[in-house]
């Protein structure tokens, strides 16, 4: 298991010094494929932090049911074209109960972004913290540590989350997601952090830091944590997108956030029964689900490629 | 070897075991009664203990999570007398809703998650893999860039949605394809196909992108190697050196995910089967989630587990047939 997993594992230079992180910062702001997936997620949390602002400025709320914009007479579906765009709903309203999916969409995008940067940054802190203590220890509690991780890894993971989320009680939804994907996170995180320690555990710097009398609190904080930011930045950036696709994955599956929270998951599941009728009610957010994920997708793969020399290979 | 196939299995029986006690302790500890759920709504007080006996659920939780593993080896028998209820070889319980035996119904809905998963698995290795190997050939050119940029984009679409237009387009608006439903391929080879045909292009269109890239990178990495250059050197064939020196290598990392994706999809592509209605694993476990049926959740979790477990067990003994380095380390 080990083996079969450190195949795709990122290798990435254990010193890249700060004039080198913005050079490398400056050739990937030129790609065009990074300058725009950096605008539209620039733009996604824009939209994710102003969705109050926005759907008051629209006067449509995530949540307000409005039955002059469906036709009763068609079972339901919206009134007009493409699911009923109009001039008061924009990307059109849900068959049967006329919420505005424009609204919508804007209050999803703050959900799905909260929780995916949420699970990520917990991800990235419980591995750090376990693939520092694992890589610069050693002995038995890389031996604990590792094993763990092993085990985590081999789990069935989707099946157990939803396992776990179907058999939740009535706990904040979106803090439970968090929790769960992050904690099933954390070990892909923990294997590349523990791999980098143990080279730089050995590194001369360290032994000078010992050697002038730091502590082993000092040493890790100090001396190991600010090298470790290259492969914590290339794991984060390829956390984000599968945690906003697991996410929406769940909710899709109906154990992810709960009615009447809106998830882009969630209007798509809830579009299911719709789509020969009202097709437009699951591509807009499938659109809006694609494009963060690959935005994401596409920034974290320029991010390792820049900093993993051996995926360089363009 | 042998030594080492031991090992293997301890480890993944251990795994196995976890994976039991978590899942137990996840639904049995749970405030949702599970007599209740078996009870229905004509329920008394009297009923619903005996219920609880009879599920066993009355007596303490590690008891029942031994009788629970006993029942998983040497099956076992609901209740006493002549009402008891008994539970061949491997019991898993019965389903709330049906009152079928779990491991009926597992295998009952095997065969079509297995068609799913085993078609979309050729079908994405054939594609992915000779992608990557021309992307690497032609490094940078357009083609390259291409199927890089399509294989990002594979990768970042949600399965669900892919489905969703696949059936609009060919089954709604242009009529190609029937919708899909479960026919045995010994019956009706030409449905089967049809019914299968969106749900592999589904699956293969996330899953080519993932082995076009890694396909890619390996390649791009051996054909740099010293021994492609010995090969050329002496003079070899550009196609043998590419088979043998450069594509052999390459090849091992994508037999170990091959071998670890296709064993989670054997437990159930729950969300392509959802989509599709197929019957398979999969639409067990989501069915089993709406309906809180607890018996099944847990055997399809325990089920799915031992795919990716077993398959774990494989990839690692491929490993070390092929690369006795690993078995001494391992």
């Amino acid at each position: 298991m080990t083996v079969a997993g450190s195949a795709t594992l990122p290798v990435v230079p254990a010193a890249a010094g700060g004039d080198g992180r913005t050079a490398a910062l400056r050739r990937l702001l030129v790609r065009p494929a990074v300058a725009a997936s950096l605008a539209v997620i620039v733009l996604l949390v824009v939209v994710a932090l102003a969705a109050p602002l926005i759907t008051g400025l629209t006067g449509t709320t995530p949540t307000a049911f409005d039955g002059s914009a469906v036709d009763p007479a068609l079972g339901g579906l919206a009134r007009g074209t493409a699911g009923g765009i109009s001039e008061r709903h924009w990307l059109g309203v849900e068959p049967i109960n006329g919420r505005d999916v424009f609204a919508r969409v804007v209050w999803g995008t703050r959900v799905s972004l909260l929780i995916a940067l949420s699970a990520t940054a917990l991800s990235i802190t419980l591995g750090t913290a376990m693939g520092l203590l694992a890589g610069f220890l050693g002995g038995l509690a890389d031996a604990v540590i590792g094993r763990v991780m092993d085990l985590l890894m081999s789990f069935p993971s989707l099946i157990f989350m939803i396992a776990l989320m179907s058999a939740a009680p009535a706990v904040d939804r979106e803090l439970l997601l968090v929790v769960v994907l992050g904690f099933f996170g954390w070990p892909y995180v923990g294997r590349i952090v523990r791999g980098q320690a143990m080279v730089l555990a050995r590194g001369e710097f360290v032994e000078a830091a010992r050697a002038l009398g730091a502590r082993r609190r000092s040493l890790l904080l100090l001396e190991l944590l600010p090298n470790l930011t290259g492969p914590i930045l290339v794991v984060a950036t390829v956390s984000i997108p599968s945690c906003v696709a697991t996410e929406a994955g769940l909710s899709f599956l109906g154990v992810g956030v709960r009615p009447p929270t809106a998830s882009w998951g969630q209007m798509i599941a809830s579009a299911v029964p719709w789509y020969a009728a009202d097709p437009a009610y699951f591509l807009i957010p499938g659109g809006f689900l694609f494009a963060t994920v690959l935005a994401f997708n596409v920034l974290g793969d320029a991010v390792r490629d820049e900093l993993d020399p051996r995926s360089g290979q363009r | 070897m042998i030594l080492y196939l031991l090992r293997r299995l301890a480890a993944a029986a251990t795994i196995l075991l976890i994976v039991c006690a978590l899942t137990f302790a996840i639904f049995y500890l749970m405030p949702d009664d599970p007599a209740q759920g078996a009870c229905g709504k004509a329920c008394t007080p009297e009923r619903l203990a005996q219920i609880r006996a009879m599920l066993g659920i009355d007596r303490p939780v590690t008891d029942q999570f031994f009788a629970y593993l006993r029942g998983i080896v040497a099956g076992r028998r609901y209740g006493t007398g002549a009402a008891a209820i008994s539970c061949p070889f491997p019991c898993l319980g019965f389903s709330f809703q049906t009152n079928q035996p779990v491991w009926q119904l597992l295998t009952d809905r095997l065969p079509v998650s297995a068609s799913i998963s085993v078609g979309a698995a050729l079908l994405w290795l054939a594609v992915g893999v000779a992608a990557g190997v021309l992307s690497a050939l032609r490094r940078g050119s357009l083609w390259d860039r291409a199927a890089m940029v399509a294989a990002l984009g594979g990768i970042s679409l949600p399965i669900y949605l892919t489905a969703l237009v696949l059936q609009y387009v060919l089954v709604v608006k242009l009529g190609v394809l029937p919708y899909p439903r479960a026919v045995p391929v010994t019956a009706d080879p030409v449905g089967w196909a049809q019914s299968m045909l969106m749900p592999w292009i589904a699956l293969a269109m996330l899953y080519a992108g993932i082995y076009a890239r890694i396909t890619r990178g390996e390649m791009l990495e051996s054909l740099g190697r010293d021994y492609v250059r010995t090969a050329r050197a002496k003079g070899l064939p550009e196609r043998t050196v590419l088979r043998r020196h450069a594509l052999r290598p390459a090849l091992m990392p994508v037999v170990t995910i091959f071998g670890m994706d296709l064993g989670a999809l054997l437990g159930g592509a729950l969300i392509t089967e959802s989509v599709f209605g197929l019957p398979g694993v999969g639409k067990l476990a989501a069915d089993a989630i709406t309906s809180a049926d607890q018996p099944v959740i847990v055997g399809v979790t325990l089920f799915a587990a031992a795919f990716v477990v077993l398959a774990n067990v494989g990839v690692d003994l491929a490993y070390a047939a092929l690369d006795p380095r690993v078995r001494a380390t391992g």
